[in-house]
């Protein structure tokens, strides 16, 4: 009743291929949220198509921006020497992201296609206005998050790299679910020109990761944490859960923004 | 954090001290970390390890095991128990310690689990500006 083939093709054009043929098909990133879920039996798929051999995991640098292969490990992001220097905060998501076991196994596309409400990724791709290339399109990150677990990927859409735009600077902070690891909340601060700031909050959102404008005006003004004083952080839309409740969730994006805001400078 | 316990004639000082520091985790989760939620229904939500907070290595202190030795008289060894001595004098130690830290806020009492958020609304509803 359970039985699943599983099929590692060697081009994303392959894959797709199977993916149509499949009754229900999976693509699989690195399984770090898909094989604990079909141990819980929560989902039955007869197809899991691995994607490790796409060739999709590779860093490069273009003017300006960083392309990541989406099959790119988060290890592999977090020791890059091409990250480490053009976008350290980057970096230092990537390597606090679930334990060393996670980090060697989930890709930054198989984190960025499931959207986990309290997925780290998700706040860097938003604050640095990422683009995400797919096998057939170039998607905004703004347009690319949809809700909780739903983003703009068809069925049988496949991420293969994503683009980050280079930050002037940029910090990510986040305070840990201590049992689970992801984000109670996170905060992505990013500052492309003076007057131009980007903060994205994963963790909180009642519909996954949000931009927080009145702390990007705040910010845009006077790039201090002392400009946070300023700002008060609304509980509306935040998530209330057996972690924490909405009003302490507002807490900790206010104190998180001030402690990114403090890593940029 | 130091623990310092009186199991009788110790016969594998290496046991003794692995023990001594299982117990001292077992309190801490307990002071800090563990707690059981359920809803209304009866269903547990805290149901796996992912919302269920055992403690793991990175949550806790180094610690330093002493013993104090002391014969058994009831037995021709010894020895006495040594299994749960490290989760009888961790967990009020370490409210102790949070209520000591809260103290000058006039909090003087603190429930189980001290966890950061059970730490902030305490300070919520003391009329002290708390600094962040």
């Amino acid at each position: 009743m359970y039985t699943t083939s599983y099929i590692s093709p060697a081009k994303t054009a392959e894959a797709v291929k199977a993916m149509k043929k499949a009754t229900e098909g999976k693509y699989l990133a690195g399984g770090m949220t898909l094989i604990p879920t079909l141990k819980a039996r929560l989902a039955a798929p007869d197809t899991l198509i691995d994607l490790a051999h796409c060739g999709l995991s590779d860093i490069q640098t273009r003017a300006n921006t960083i392309q990541v292969g989406a099959m790119t490990s988060h290890a592999s992001v977090a020791s890059s020497n091409v990250v480490t220097q053009k976008i350290p905060a980057l970096a230092t998501l990537a390597g606090g992201i679930g334990d060393r076991q996670v980090r060697f196994r989930g890709t930054i596309g198989g984190s960025l296609a499931n959207n986990d409400p309290a997925a780290c990724y998700p706040a860097a791709a938003l604050a640095l206005g990422a683009t995400i290339h797919t096998d057939r399109r170039d998607v905004d990150a703004a347009t690319f998050f949809v809700g909780l677990f739903e983003t703009a990927l068809k069925d049988d859409e496949i991420i293969t790299s994503i683009s980050f735009p280079v930050p002037q600077s940029a910090a990510y902070v986040k305070f840990n679910n201590p049992a689970s690891r992801y984000a109670l909340v996170g905060v992505f601060v990013a500052q492309f020109r003076d007057n131009d700031i980007r903060v994205a909050v994963t963790g909180a959102g009642t519909d996954g990761v949000f931009r927080w404008y009145e702390a990007e005006i705040a910010l845009a003004q006077n790039f201090t944490s002392a400009a946070m004083d300023k700002v008060v952080a609304k509980r509306d839309n935040l998530l209330s859960d057996i972690h924490a409740a909405a009003d302490y969730r507002a807490h900790i994006m206010a104190v998180m923004t001030r402690r990114a805001v403090a890593n940029c400078i | 954090m130091t623990a310092v316990d009186d199991v009788g004639r110790v016969i594998n000082p290496m046991i003794v001290e692995g023990q001594v520091h299982g117990g001292l985790a077992q309190g801490i989760g307990q002071a800090l970390y563990e707690t059981c939620v359920y809803d209304d229904y009866g269903q547990l939500l805290s149901g796996s390890y992912m919302d269920y907070t055992m403690p793991r290595a990175d949550h806790l202190p180094d610690f330093q095991v002493a013993t104090e030795t002391t014969f058994c008289t009831h037995n021709s060894l010894g020895v006495k128990g040594c299994g749960e001595v490290g989760a009888i004098g961790s967990p009020p130690a370490v409210i102790n310690a949070v209520v000591d830290a809260l103290y000058d806020l006039g909090i003087k009492d603190i429930s189980m689990p001290a966890t950061p958020e059970v730490v902030w609304r305490a300070i919520q509803t003391t009329n002290l500006k708390a600094a962040e």
